[in-house]
């Protein structure tokens, strides 16, 4: 596998003002296009103000790390957007993939036309970055992701070529991100005067320990204390990425996931909306987190993504079982398939309407596939026969992997499963299931 | 001779290698390949040497020889993962370019680009790009140029300043000057820890810029949006702050600053408040000229007004002012936005924004009544007042409701002692994670509970948890572990050669894996004489400082063992039942039943400490289990503890279980003296000239608990208890004689703090005094440790429901001005619990928080922030509570006033204010009589006293 990606860009993305009306022209780049795609949206941003605000915010958290030297933030990497079914949806991570970004430009954000849908990589470079800065409120903006006067670029002529290390990370991180989501529910809502307070009581520097959510006194504020009802908010520092949103925002919705593993935070303006998710951790990424591992457990019939990518289109809904019933799947079998879809790429999660939605990313499956060292390890384990099934009653296994001079003891039992290995003993599941459980699952499973 | 012997004999030997290198055909590089790799294992290794020190195997001259070696022959991969990066100089790769260059080398060396070190210059870099070796990389170039004006000379060491080596090529003015904009480099620091040779003036790279600008070899234009640009990029701090500098250094003219001010509003995105700030001060002198760009400032405004900074946003109100006295069709617009400076806990900008409505709004208008209302509940009394024609109609009570007070008992969390071995298999694999405190006591419970189902079987399960506690106990000390965790270990280990004495045959895995640890330990001491043998047992166990802190823990660690020697199947009686360390008397009443029947004396410290955790509950019931389980003097003393009269008899078995209880019952805190003071000390500095230490006598500001009579403390507990039960004659060492906190330097001491704590979780004040003696002498912390150790105490107590005394009082006080915010926020949380459960003095607080700054033991502000941010406005009891802390600190501060002062009383007045409340208390009415005399206390003062 090839350590770099190369971004192959016709021209760069720019901010090109003209005296009638100004236009954000994206460039984009896919090494997966089925076709050749000139144009996704082409069209009038209602609010370019606000859309300029939260793009600028998104390549704000795509260039910070809260774990990488700055050399490394050099290379920044390009975010990708997935334009259909009247959204516009930009995405992206931080470098060290412990925060994810995403502008949705809903319905009413914008006025034109979505010529093709589909998700690509878009150009976010230095100058058109600047140029966004400079975009006023009341100005007329046209948005433009892709070329839409096909034929201007020859196929290899004038390509823009931007080689970076693979974002092995980010992809990792976007196939795991909607696994959190997914477990998030909404618990407070905040005007803009509780939301700015909110972030006045955020401490200065880097703060190593956990701070909660809770309100006092009626405010809402950040506390180093634990409390039952407050939500837990690791590295809070990567909170401030935000905060200039703030100044500006309608509303802002917190969604803490189910066992406090993440924390998401929407910022509603007008007709776009920035969701910012923390992982549990300033040096915990979501990529390395292993939440869809459970989803990966069983392999994934090759014709069941080819029918995925026929029946959807960009931003649409995911309905697992209107895609059964219409393919004549199994229902039973279908059971999980939004987790095991997502864990290959396909799916991204929108809080608000609660559903999953339907985005391939713009990397070979063969990437995706071969970046989840815990499931390649259990591989391993299954293929060097060190795994036994010693027992198996009811819904209860009990398993054991050979491991580095002992042998662990695994145990499945509904929803609790355990291990004797140091991983598991740490993290009590938290992160992931162990490479132990994983193979006894995929034992059993397959 | 073969090319593998004629190649180890030319390392060997040291000889030249290059002709031998330049013969090698593809063939031979191949043959040459896993021996390259095997000797250069061989020359890296590290050895012990004649004289003892410890040094690689390979010299210098042998490092080279391997490293063109392998320059020549292995790939991109093996070559990054060799030593032989030292190899890629201009020396060495001058001679083999010219007939090998390797196909990996371009991106080899973008891969460099990356690394903290290149072994590059900007001259040999571009040499190598216009011979064709390779392609130009710019974040390369942005990385080396900046030391290319900085040449070194060889024999001096010393550095010179040669801007003209800029114009050696023409590209380097033309584009590499720019990638110094668009990429992080260290070109703000490029001159820092140079020494010069020639008399240049620091500040070398900004005078070069301006110097090429003014003589036109370099865009001034563009130099000054580049500066602008890379000012409000992600750059670190000092970075961002060198362009802004740069800017600045440059001069702009007021032209030019008009011409850019879109550029310049973009500073307001910035991370960091410098550019901003200059820009704002900047706007001053623009803000009035018919070419303001008035509409664009309106949209950028907002950032800065909820900015950090202070002088930002004193700045952005003071432009909006002047904007609005001259655009009056914007006033209605300005005056919303200056609402947004409502949001800033601070009187002085609450004030500014408010006078500035006022001056130009006009109250009918709907939106700035609307803007105002969304912030009326954070504005302050004077901003309000200032607002009161915007107000009219607004409700103007601010509810603050009482926090309910939580029913403690229906808190307490079960903890549940494994119910089945493969429980316990999971509970040992994580034991030593200290998941949870108090899994250091459930392992030794849990293990007396399954002894007897120690099959072979059973113990294979263990392995792995017997795995980790030798890994735990020879490899070295892991940053969350406390000594604790390391007796457990070794408990744990001890365990396991019993379980071989016991069963031979199935506890055979254990006794390999004891052979093979011991042995690495012997490889080890092989290798290095100073090495000490970290494997051994529970019972020979200490810590370095022999502190008796830790002897509770292993007393009762000991006392399982024992139990598990002599295989008897009894309970620990300290095991908690309820997180996070409390034993039900219920479940206590039963254990002491098992002890009765089986006739088996209970250890002391185990029953000592079963009695501190004691949860009462459900009193009655309790008497009645006892009645009904135990009989004599289990029976009285169980009653003792539930609140019935009983007392020991002369020939008692368990004095210290009734001292403990006694002591609880009557609700006794121990008491030290303690004091805030500035103290004389002798510091030692070394003078160079004379190469002598000399002795510096200085003053310092500490906390001082008084431990003169170490005897006394000690015996302190004994005197009192001997007056509650009279009838003791002589006590054992109690759990009291074993608090303590031993170390010159903490180690590990503070990630076994809480479990220090709840070992006594009813009188954590002997702790705690230990607690502030050694890790709160001063209140900035000296190390991450020293901030631990008080994090986790404060934790800890807040876990805990007791009655704090004295030293719990100077804790929290004395937290709530430390350096570190973290702990600032804990101490007012502790304030606002034990506000909240009524037993905690406020005023205490208060008069602790005036001692200490009386000699400024540390900045105000850390306190007043702390009072706006977190103590203010919590509830109506809180406000009340907060009032008689001020009010107790107020009278205790000298009578010369302190930096900080003015804020303090400005607090004052508001919280006096929201509480309707005046000053009635004599000291403080003197002291600001005194402080009054102060110019800028006048007017604050005056509010207060009206």
């Amino acid at each position: 596998m090839s350590e770099t990606i190369t971004y192959q860009y016709h021209k760069c993305s720019a901010l090109n003002r003209s005296d009638s009306s100004d236009e954000l022209f994206l460039a984009k780049y896919s090494e997966v296009q089925k076709k050749n795609v000139p144009c996704f949206f082409w069209g009038r941003l209602t609010d370019p103000y606000t859309t300029a605000r939260c793009l600028l915010t998104l390549s704000n958290v795509v260039q910070s790390s809260f774990n990488l030297s700055p050399f490394q933030l050099a290379l920044l990497k390009d975010p990708i957007v997935t334009a259909g079914n009247e959204k516009i949806r930009f995405e992206g991570f931080s470098h060290c993939a412990g925060v994810y970004a995403r502008v949705d430009i809903l319905g009413d954000g914008h006025d034109g036309e979505f010529l093709e849908s589909g998700t690509t990589n878009v150009d976010f470079n230095q100058p058109m970055l600047s140029a966004l800065s400079s975009i006023r409120k009341n100005e007329n903006v046209l948005l433009s992701i892709g070329q839409k006067e096909f034929g201007l670029h020859r196929e290899n002529e004038n390509v823009i070529e931007r080689k970076v290390p693979l974002p092995v990370k980010w992809i990792k991180g976007l196939t795991s991100v909607q696994m959190f989501l997914s477990e998030s529910e909404k618990v407070h809502s905040f005007n803009r005067l509780q939301a700015l307070q909110l972030f006045k009581t955020i401490p200065t520097g880097k703060p190593k320990t956990d701070y909660y959510l809770l309100i006092r006194g009626g405010k809402p504020m950040f506390s180093p204390v634990k409390s039952n009802d407050a939500i837990t908010v690791g590295g809070i520092h990567r909170l401030k990425l935000i905060e200039p949103l703030l100044a500006i925002a309608d509303e802002l919705k917190v969604f803490p996931h189910a066992t406090m593993q993440s924390t998401t935070w929407q910022v509603y303006i007008g007709a776009v909306r920035f969701t910012l998710s923390l992982s549990r951790d300033a040096w915990r990424g979501f990529s390395g987190e292993g939440a869809a591992l459970d989803a990966l457990v069983e392999d994934i019939p090759d014709h069941w993504i080819t029918l995925v990518d026929n029946y959807s289109y960009a931003n649409q809904e995911f309905n697992a079982t209107l895609l059964a019933v219409n393919e004549g799947l199994d229902l039973k079998k279908i059971e999980n398939i939004t987790g095991r879809l997502s864990a290959i790429g396909l799916l991204g999660y929108d809080l608000d309407e609660n559903n999953f939605f339907y985005r391939r990313l713009p990397f070979k499956l063969s990437r995706i596939m071969s970046l989840n060292p815990r499931l390649k390890d259990a591989e391993k384990l299954l293929a060097e026969g060190k795994v036994k099934i010693i027992s198996h009653q009811d819904d209860k296994v009990e398993g054991q992997v050979e491991g580095t001079g002992v042998i662990h003891t695994v145990i499945l039992e509904g929803a609790k499963e355990q291990c004797t290995c140091t991983w598991f003993s740490k993290n009590q599941g938290e992160r992931g299931i162990c490479k132990h459980i994983l193979a006894v699952k995929k034992l059993i499973v397959n | 001779m073969g090319i593998i012997e004629e190649f180890t004999s030319i390392v060997e030997k040291k000889k030249d290698v290059m002709p031998f290198l330049k013969k090698l055909d593809k063939g031979q590089k191949k043959e040459l390949y896993p021996a390259l790799k095997k000797l250069d294992k061989y020359y890296s290794e590290f050895v012990q040497q004649g004289n003892g020190s410890y040094s690689s195997r390979g010299t210098e001259s042998q490092y080279r020889i391997l490293g063109l070696a392998e320059f020549i022959c292995f790939n991109q991969k093996d070559f990054e993962q060799s030593t032989a990066l030292r190899v890629v100089n201009r020396e060495n790769l001058t001679d083999i370019l010219p007939w090998y260059c390797p196909d990996w080398f371009n991106d080899y060396v973008d891969k460099l680009a990356l690394k903290e070190f290149v072994p590059f210059d900007y001259d040999w870099y571009m040499d190598l790009i216009e011979q064709g070796y390779l392609q130009a990389n710019q974040l390369m170039i942005a990385k080396i140029l900046p030391a290319f004006i900085f040449p070194r000379q060889e024999k001096t060491w010393k550095f010179e300043y040669k801007p003209e080596n800029l114009l050696k090529r023409a590209v380097t003015l033309q584009e590499h000057i720019w990638y110094l904009f668009e990429f992080e480099s260290n070109l703000h620091a490029a001159e820092g820890y140079k020494k010069f040779e020639d008399d240049s003036a620091p500040g070398r790279w900004m005078y070069t810029l301006k110097r090429y600008a003014d003589e036109g070899k370099i865009s001034r234009e563009r130099l000054l949006k580049e500066s602008i640009s890379a000012a409000t990029k992600n750059f670190n701090q000092s970075a961002s702050n060198w362009f802004m500098d740069l800017f600045m250094f440059l001069e702009p003219t007021k032209a030019e600053l008009l011409y850019f001010q879109n550029d310049l509003l973009n500073t307001f995105n910035s991370a960091n408040s410098k550019p901003y700030n200059v820009v704002l001060k900047l706007f001053k002198e623009l803000v009035t000229d018919s070419g303001f760009v008035v509409a664009p400032f309106l949209d950028h405004v907002s950032l800065v007004l909820t900015a950090e900074s202070k002088t930002a946003v004193s700045s952005a109100l003071m432009l909006l002012d002047k904007l609005a006295k001259i655009y009056t069709g914007q006033r209605e617009q300005i005056c919303i936005l200056s609402c947004q400076a409502f949001i800033h806990q601070d009187n002085n900008l609450q004030l500014r924004a408010a006078k500035l409505i006022k001056k130009y709004g006009v109250p009918d208008s709907g939106d700035i009544k609307e803007a105002i209302q969304s912030y009326y509940d954070a504005l302050f009394s004077e901003a309000k007042n200032l607002l009161s024609d915007f107000s009219a109609g607004f409700d103007n009570r601010v509810v603050l409701t009482d926090d309910v007070l939580a029913d403690s008992s229906s808190d307490l969390v079960e903890i549940c002692l494994p119910e089945n071995f493969d429980e316990f298999v999971f509970l040992a694999s994580q034991s030593f994670d200290q998941n949870q405190t108090y899994h250091f006591d459930l392992l030794p419970a849990a293990m007396l509970k399954f002894q007897n189902e120690m099959t072979a079987d059973n113990i294979l399960k263990l392995m792995p948890a017997f795995q980790r506690a030798y890994k735990m106990i020879t490899n070295d000390w892991t940053i969350s572990m406390g000594y604790l965790d390391s007796m457990l270990a070794k408990f744990f280990i001890s365990y396991g050669q019993l379980l071989v004495s016991f069963n031979p045959i199935a506890a055979e895995p254990i006794r390999i894996m004891q052979q093979s640890f011991v042995k690495l330990e012997e490889e080890r001491k092989a290798k290095w004489d100073g090495y000490k043998i970290r494997l051994s047992g529970i019972k020979t166990w200490d810590v370095y400082t022999r502190s008796k802190g830790y002897k509770p823990h292993k007393h009762i660690l000991l006392s399982a063992f024992s139990l598990l020697e002599r295989k008897i199947s009894l309970p620990l009686l300290s095991t908690p039942t309820h997180a996070p360390c409390w034993v039900s008397i219920i479940v206590l009443i039963e254990r002491l039943s098992l002890y009765q029947r089986a006739d088996v004396m209970p250890d002391d410290m185990d029953l000592q400490i079963a009695v501190v955790r004691c949860h009462a509950g459900n009193v009655p019931a309790a008497i009645s289990a006892a009645n009904e389980n135990l009989k004599g003097e289990y029976r009285d003393l169980v009653r003792f503890i539930l609140g019935e009269d009983y007392r020991p008899q002369k020939n008692s078995r368990m004095k210290n279980a009734w001292l403990v209880a006694g002591n609880i019952k009557s609700d006794l805190s121990c008491e030290f003296a303690w004091n805030s003071l500035v103290e004389d000390y002798v510091f030692q500095e070394y003078d160079y000239k004379v190469r002598k230490y000399f002795d510096v006598p200085a003053k310092r500001k500490v906390i001082r608990i008084n431990f003169s009579d170490k005897q006394k403390k000690a015996s302190a507990f004994k005197t009192i208890l001997s007056k509650v039960l009279r009838s003791v004659e002589e006590v054992e060492p109690s759990v009291y004689d074993c608090t303590e906190l031993k170390f010159d330097y903490i180690s590990a001491e503070h990630n076994d703090i809480k479990r220090l704590f709840y070992l006594n979780p009813r009188q954590p004040d002997i702790l705690i005094a230990h607690i502030i003696h050694k890790g709160l002498r001063y209140v900035d912390f000296s190390s991450e440790n020293d901030k631990k150790l008080i994090i986790y105490t404060l934790e800890a107590l807040l876990t805990l429901n007791y009655h704090p005394g004295t030293m719990s009082d100077l804790l929290i006080a004395s937290c709530m001005i430390s350096s570190d915010r973290t702990v600032r926020t804990y101490a007012a949380e502790l304030w606002i619990k034990g506000i909240t459960e009524e037993n905690l003095d406020s005023s205490t607080i208060g008069k602790i928080v005036g001692k200490h700054e009386s000699i400024e033991l540390a900045p105000l502000k850390r306190f007043t922030d702390l009072v706006i941010s977190n103590m203010f406005q919590i509830s109506q009891k809180h406000n009340r509570a907060l009032e008689n802390l001020l009010t107790s600190c107020i009278a205790e501060m000298n009578d010369t006033t302190i930096n900080g002062c003015k804020k303090l009383l400005e607090i004052y007045a508001e919280v006096l204010s929201i509480n309707n409340s005046k000053v009635e208390d004599d000291r403080v009415i003197r002291k600001l009589n005194t402080w009054g005399t102060a110019e800028a206390l006048k007017k604050v003062i005056k509010r207060i006293t009206g």
